[in-house]
């Protein structure tokens, strides 16, 4: 194919512009991306949030991390990927410390039902309240086994300083401050029902995961970069890193994933033009080559996951329908 | 049940370890990401503006990246794409940009003026193409991109990737 005629058409940046932009990058405070005012944060629409779908994805065997308690305070809009030793907190966990209570009392503000299963789309569509997406195209050899809706939750976290505190010191993280007026705060979060569609092939399953997003108030003037850097200490994220990370992320709409340090690599990825995370390469007993995908769009948000690569996850991504 | 890692904890922590140069990243992207928004919007001005508006956010979330280097010149592609999106829909505004993709181009007085130049020439030949095939080609050519990395990009197969390009560089001779 000649295609000469197309390739001629480069040309090397001016160097001026070239200088200038570079003198610029150097020049620019790490917050760059602006932080949004936490003066309104009576509800936190976690866009994407994810709350729901996070939460629920790791509570599956493929990802699951121990993470959950931590899923509480760290959800979604948009996501963002940290490395997480679920290890470092297990260890603490045997040491004694019960990391369920640590954030603060929590109250459940809706009877937990069992989920049900439904054989059609639409009838799991009808349940939850949401137009159920389904892949055109699923890997060869999978075929539906049908939907499960998990019924909608709501809980109220009040936030204990001192249980939050006794972490740090536990993990002996004297550089984080918690935000003033923290204590006693309450957050309220309302996750939707979930729903999710199952494929198998064999004993391998890949799940397509979808919910409304949740809404999660909290107290206006939170501060919640403090928060946040906080938060990615516990997770295990290096000092300088987590600073950067606080200041630089709008925390009303991105959720930090903590990622497995045993998965081999998470990224950002475009999913039909909304901004994904992937994270490849981890192992769910005796499969290897788990892969999960979460985006979010148009006020849901999606996730995918199995034993398949990110290629093929995001082909499934990509034609949901 | 606990998560088997397929990559000893040495690696990983010597990836988590690795910090690019970033001065070397930005000598090596920053012609790939000019060229891709000439290739997109066929006008130099708004192709510095938009590879610095890319740069920037890029910069800003730099630190989020240093594990996973070797996908950096796909994630910068990734937010280019966001970037031209965003600006081709500011020049629409009243038009989404799906709707966009089925409506033929018109030439403007500016198109006529800026056909003396080959890559004015090429704009006004893309803006006859649909959305989709305008951003491959700004992809493959301008930003040198792979046909598996623009695969990756666009969730398109890789050989679906190739066989557009192959017809949209025979119909884009043929009219050259």
């Amino acid at each position: 194919m000649d295609d000469r005629f197309l390739r001629d058409l480069k040309r090397q940046p001016n160097p001026d512009f070239a200088a200038r932009l570079r003198a610029t990058l150097h020049t620019l405070p790490a917050n760059v991306v602006r932080i949004a005012p936490v003066a309104d944060l009576k509800r936190w629409f976690a866009v994407a949030a994810s709350i729901a779908v996070v939460g629920f994805v790791f509570t599956l065997p493929a990802v699951q991390a121990g993470a959950q308690a931590f899923l509480d305070l760290f959800r979604v809009a948009q996501f963002t990927g940290v490395r997480f030793d679920a290890e470092r907190l297990r260890n603490l966990e045997s040491s004694g410390l019960n990391l369920q209570t640590m954030f603060g009392d929590v109250e459940a503000l809706t009877t937990p039902q069992e989920p049900v299963s439904y054989a059609t789309a639409a009838e799991a569509g009808a349940a939850a309240g949401v137009r159920v997406r389904t892949p055109a195209w699923v890997p060869p050899g999978y075929s539906s086994t049908g939907f499960v809706v998990s019924s909608e939750h709501a809980a109220r976290i009040t936030a204990s300083t001192a249980g939050l505190q006794a972490l740090l010191d536990a993990l002996a993280l004297d550089d984080v401050e918690l935000p003033e007026g923290l204590d006693g705060q309450d957050a309220t979060v309302r996750l939707p029902p979930i729903v999710n569609q199952t494929y198998a092939n064999g004993d391998r399953m890949l799940h397509v995961i979808q919910s409304r997003s949740p809404d999660v108030s909290f107290p206006a003037g939170l501060d919640l970069s403090k928060l946040a850097y906080a938060g990615l200490r516990i997770l295990g994220t290096p000092q300088d890193e987590a600073y950067r990370m606080s200041v630089t992320i709008d925390w009303r709409t991105t959720m930090i994933v903590p990622v497995p340090t045993q998965a081999a690599a998470y990224r950002p990825i475009n999913v039909a033009g909304n901004e994904g995370l992937l994270i490849e390469g981890f192992a769910a007993g005796e499969q290897r080559g788990h892969s999960l995908l979460m985006w979010s769009a148009g006020g849901q948000t999606f996730a995918v996951t199995g034993p398949i690569n990110g290629v093929e996850l995001l082909e499934v991504a990509q034609t949901l329908q | 049940m606990a998560i088997e890692g397929e990559l000893s904890k040495p690696l990983l922590f010597g990836l988590a370890a690795a910090e690019p140069d970033w001065d070397a990243v930005y000598a090596e992207q920053l012609p790939r990401v000019f060229n891709f928004f000439r290739y997109r919007l066929a006008n130099d001005a708004v192709a510095e503006d938009l590879t610095s508006r890319t740069f920037e956010k890029a910069w800003a979330a730099r630190s989020r990246y240093r594990r996973d280097v070797a996908a950096f010149s796909t994630w910068l592609l990734s937010i280019a794409r966001n970037v031209a999106t965003d600006h081709l829909r500011a020049q629409r505004p009243h038009l989404p940009l799906e709707a966009a993709e089925e409506v033929p181009a018109k030439d403007t007085p500016h198109d006529e003026v800026a056909r003396d130049s080959d890559l004015a020439r090429l704009g006004v030949l893309l803006k006859q193409l649909p959305q989709r095939e305008q951003e491959l080609v700004a992809l493959k050519y301008g930003a040198e991109a792979t046909n598996r990395a623009i695969a990756e990009l666009t969730g398109l197969s890789e050989s679906n990737v190739g066989t557009i390009l192959h017809r949209v560089v025979q119909t884009l001779r043929r009219d050259w």
